[in-house]
């Protein structure tokens, strides 16, 4: 099945860049990779590109519009970032801003309720997270990243999709074998899809 | 048992933080309409306008922009954040503010001078849209940088609703309300 696989941290040799390329290659030949760093993506939503959306019309932008082909043919989206002040990254949260556009991700209509799903092609939606804090306090703290991925995406894909969440706690203080383990433990999830 | 709590005025230093591509929209009435409730108390009111300014927010490291947003953050007992939801939460911009200005060497910058955070927003959808989604926006602030500001910080927060349809009259209330912040 084919597969996207979007990418968001700063760092192209670390351990999540690690987890996102082993990932891709877990999801099978037909998974792409969007690291979204080393793309050079500008998260930024310009006053003309906000125009456009609010008229309820596509992006124009040329990187904008080749994410939102590889998104509207994936059968699986799997995020992989780390969470900054408990939510997704400036870069990722700007990614679905931009792309997670009108005739791309819903189309507005006159009737109740309004927005619907346009993506309902993407069957599984996937987060990977790392958090440098405990599991416990990720739960004060809340986790916005797990409620943007396992809740707000649905008006994107529609209430039939499969979310599956995926997370690593306090990363500074896991071993080399536990973030192994992980790696092992995401390639066994993602295996299942391809 | 915090709503007991009589709830402490606008601060005398205020920090606006306002994040919007139009110079037009509705949000930057909001924050005009705000500012001017501010002043009107006498507080000193510093506005950071986010896209005029340019503001990078994914850049690694530190430049001169940052540390004087950070100087602000660090005066203001009040912080003021009018934004329009996008996705249930903050646009992009806005967040890499709180990923690389409330982020110092080290961890999460400490800013117990802050006592009173509102937030001005607007939503496409309705309440209870945003419920569903999980009303991320609102969590971040309320709960991630609250964290980290005075421990009886309080949070406002005010909404516009369906923006997508609402009326001149419903929005015009919206604004009507924030004289009396």
């Amino acid at each position: 099945m084919t597969s996207l696989v979007v990418l968001a941290h700063p760092d192209s040799e670390g351990f999540l860049a690690t987890l996102a390329a082993r990932a891709t290659v877990a999801l099978g030949p037909a998974a792409q990779m969007l690291d979204l760093y080393r793309l050079g993506f500008d998260p930024t939503m310009s006053r003309p590109e906000h125009r456009r959306y609010l008229d309820g019309r596509p992006p124009t932008d040329p990187i904008a519009v080749e994410h939102a082909r590889a998104l509207t043919a994936a059968e699986n989206v799997v995020f992989v970032y780390s969470n900054e002040w408990g939510t997704v990254p400036a870069m990722l949260k700007g990614w679905l801003d931009c792309v997670f556009a009108p005739d791309v991700a819903f189309t507005l209509t006159d009737r109740w309720p309004h927005v619907r799903p346009a993506l309902t092609n993407v069957r599984t939606v996937t987060g990977i997270a790392s958090y440098d804090a405990s599991r416990w306090r990720v739960r004060f703290v809340g986790d916005g990243g797990r409620r943007t991925m396992t809740r707000a995406m649905r008006l994107a894909c529609g209430w039939r999709t499969r979310t599956r969440w995926l997370p690593i706690y306090s990363l500074d203080r896991t071993t080399p074998d536990e973030r192994a383990e992980f790696v092992r433990h995401v390639e066994e999830r993602l295996g299942g899809l391809r | 048992m915090r709503h007991l709590l009589p709830r402490p005025p606008l601060g005398t230093k205020a920090l606006v933080v306002y994040a919007h591509p139009d110079p037009t929209s509705f949000t930057a009435a909001a924050r005009d309409r705000a500012v001017a409730a501010l002043e009107r108390r006498g507080a000193a009111v510093e506005v950071l306008d986010l896209y005029g300014e340019g503001f990078d927010p994914i850049s690694v490291g530190v430049d001169p922009t940052l540390l004087h947003h950070r100087r602000l953050l660090r005066w203001c007992n009040t912080l003021v954040l009018v934004y329009p939801t996008w996705w249930s939460a903050q646009p992009a911009i806005l967040k890499g503010w709180f990923d690389r200005v409330w982020t110092v060497e080290g961890g999460p910058m400490r800013v117990p001078n802050v006592r009173r955070l509102v937030i001005l927003t607007s939503h496409g959808s309705g309440w209870l849209t945003n419920l569903l989604e999980g009303r991320v926006g609102k969590r971040t602030v309320g709960r991630a940088l609250r964290s980290v500001c005075h421990p009886l910080a309080r949070t406002t927060w005010r909404a516009c609703y369906h923006m997508d349809r609402n009326s001149f009259a419903d929005r015009e209330r919206f604004l009507a309300r924030l004289d009396a912040l």
